[in-house]
């Protein structure tokens, strides 16, 4: 350990929080994911820096474990049988509506939409960092915009 | 029909809205802390099992138990660092303080605390570096990618902003690490995110009052390895990882190690330390013993009351730990107390009389008030310079809070 992993989290971390809450829709997911990747990341710096790019390599932590863990969560929670800890305070409309609604994806869809429209990367690096192809991540983004559009037509129809 | 355009936006906004939890870097040093600990019991306890398999002993269960113990704790359960006002403050640990029971910087502070928008007239994303008056905050502006584009003084006497230097063009892996403000310059490095074998680093200044950057040089090897810098007025100096000072000209030339720097680290220029700085995932044990002001050669020896670790002092005050309470006292050994706030870990201290206690709690050392920053019990913002006296942290719809230490006194 050295005092430039210091400096990254320092430097890095808050960016890294927002996007990890843009990946995980959650403030505490978010929190979790960017430590768990920072302490993954610490484990490995002097390798990462000396070989690749400590940045990159945190948000591909990022958007691989927010798939896993959501998976493994989405048991959890389906087991507890919680109840919705769905409420909002913000009012549903134009950017907050298509944001709710980015919850319904399925984890590989969103984190492609992160990482095309929020981290605007190319389907090709998109692919290397989720671990699959670009067809997949063409098709996955594909099917995540026409859902978005599907669902907020579902969302008004459910309103009325 | 929506666009992709709505979508980039709705993700930016949510992003933007997003409360910064408590301080993240606290948060990481805190778990992997934790985690060693687990690690060091785990091993104490295969060490146990040992013996007690060598002496043929029947007390086998006690090495197991503690080793299983160390097994079962080993998951990441906790979150450590959240948004959330019900949730437990962050790295205060299981005896950290209640921070619902203190007063918001706000209400302390009334003359201190300003709300400033997170966003430049044009649009860039603002973070607050610095306080250099009770008015004036030295802003970072970044572009939508995170690149730091300029900084800016933006003054909370009008709510108007002066650009004081732009970025030079960079690579994209190109990441300006740490600032800090001299009497008559603003100087900064840089290194390379993906790293350069060998290590390489570069010292920029600009002046304070506003004007282009000024490059001072590069610098590659051991010299490239940077724990703290500073400015004088003549000069860029920094200090490296394994202890020494150099400095360069501003005008240009080669690098000079400061005579009888050896062991020391640079502080806040001119003073230097003969503790290495605080790092995450570690935790000092060792007391600073000595303040070394490297313009006149003044050192002042500071004695750790027994049973103090991690004594760390700035020429107005030292903390220290002492079991789990907190001490103070300022560097020639007198007016020493306990801060009546827990705390896992200390942070050097913030401004000339301040104290970061808990990730949230900010106590002021001379008068004894204290105050919770953020919103509820969450939120500040990293610091990217020494000392600084100001603690910034998202106040949410495109603003942000900031409590102005020059401005407690005022």
């Amino acid at each position: 350990m050295d005092d430039t992993f210091d400096d990254f989290v320092r430097g890095r971390g808050n960016a890294l929080f927002r996007y990890g809450f843009v990946l995980t829709g959650d403030v505490d997911d978010a929190a979790d994911l960017v430590q768990e990747a920072l302490l993954r990341l610490g484990d490995s710096w002097h390798r990462v820096i000396r070989k690749d790019d400590p940045e990159g390599y945190v948000r591909t932590i990022m958007a691989r474990q927010h798939i896993s863990w959501w998976r493994r969560r989405r048991r959890e929670r389906l087991m507890a049988d919680a109840p919705d800890r769905g409420y909002t305070d913000v009012r549903l409309d134009g950017d907050d509506a298509l944001w709710a609604e980015l919850a319904t994806l399925p984890p590989r869809q969103r984190a492609v939409l992160v990482l095309r429209y929020y981290e605007d990367l190319p389907d090709a690096e998109i692919a290397a960092i989720l671990g699959v192809s670009t067809g997949t991540v063409r098709s996955q983004a594909s099917r995540a915009l026409d859902k978005l559009r599907v669902g907020r037509r579902a969302a008004l129809m459910e309103e009325v | 029909m929506r666009t992709e355009q709505d979508l980039r936006a709705a993700l930016q906004e949510a992003a933007a809205r997003a409360v910064d939890p408590a301080d993240i870097a606290d948060a990481v040093r805190v778990r992997r802390r934790r985690r060693t600990h687990r690690r060091h019991q785990a091993a104490l306890a295969s060490a146990v099992v040992v013996i007690v398999v060598a002496g043929g002993s029947a007390v086998l269960r006690g090495g197991g138990g503690g080793s299983t113990d160390a097994g079962t704790t080993a998951a990441p359960t906790t979150h450590a660092t959240t948004a959330s006002p019900a949730s437990a403050p962050p790295s205060a640990g299981p005896a950290g303080p209640d921070l619902r029971k203190f007063l918001p910087a706000r209400t302390v502070w009334p003359d201190a605390v300003f709300t400033i928008p997170a966003e430049a007239p044009d649009g860039s994303g603002y973070s607050p570096l610095t306080a250099l008056s009770p008015t004036e905050l030295l802003m970072i502006a970044r572009t939508k990618f995170s690149k730091i584009d300029r900084l800016d003084v933006y003054d909370t006497g009008t709510g108007e902003s002066r650009v004081i230097t732009r970025m030079p063009a960079s690579k994209k892996d190109y990441h300006q690490w740490r600032f800090e403000v001299g009497a008559d310059y603003i100087g900064w490095y840089g290194t390379m995110l993906n790293g350069r074998k060998g290590g390489w680093a570069d010292f920029w200044v600009a002046p304070r009052a506003g004007g282009a950057a000024i490059k001072v040089g590069e610098v590659t090897g051991d010299l490239s390895g940077v724990s703290a810098i500073g400015v004088s007025s003549d000069s860029f100096v920094w200090s490296i990882r394994p202890g020494g000072v150099y400095r360069m000209p501003i005008t240009g030339g080669s690098p000079e190690k400061l005579a009888g720097t050896d062991g020391l680290w640079l502080q806040s220029w001119p003073w230097a330390v003969d503790v290495p700085p605080i790092r995450i995932g570690q935790v000092q044990d060792r007391n600073q013993s000595k303040l070394v002001n490297l313009e006149t050669g003044e050192t002042r020896t500071i004695i750790p009351p027994a049973g103090v670790k991690g004594l760390g002092c700035s020429i107005e005050w030292c903390l220290g730990r002492m079991g789990n309470a907190v001490i103070v006292m300022r560097p020639d050994g007198s007016g020493l107390s306990r801060i009546p706030v827990p705390s896992s870990y200390l942070l050097p201290p913030l401004g000339s009389h301040f104290a970061q206690m808990s990730g949230a709690v900010v106590y002021d050392l001379n008068t004894g008030k204290k105050a919770i920053v953020g919103v509820r019990p969450v939120g500040y913002s990293w610091r990217a310079t020494s000392s600084s006296p100001l603690l910034s942290w998202e106040a949410g719809r495109g603003k942000l809070d900031v409590l102005n230490l020059l401005a407690v006194d005022g």
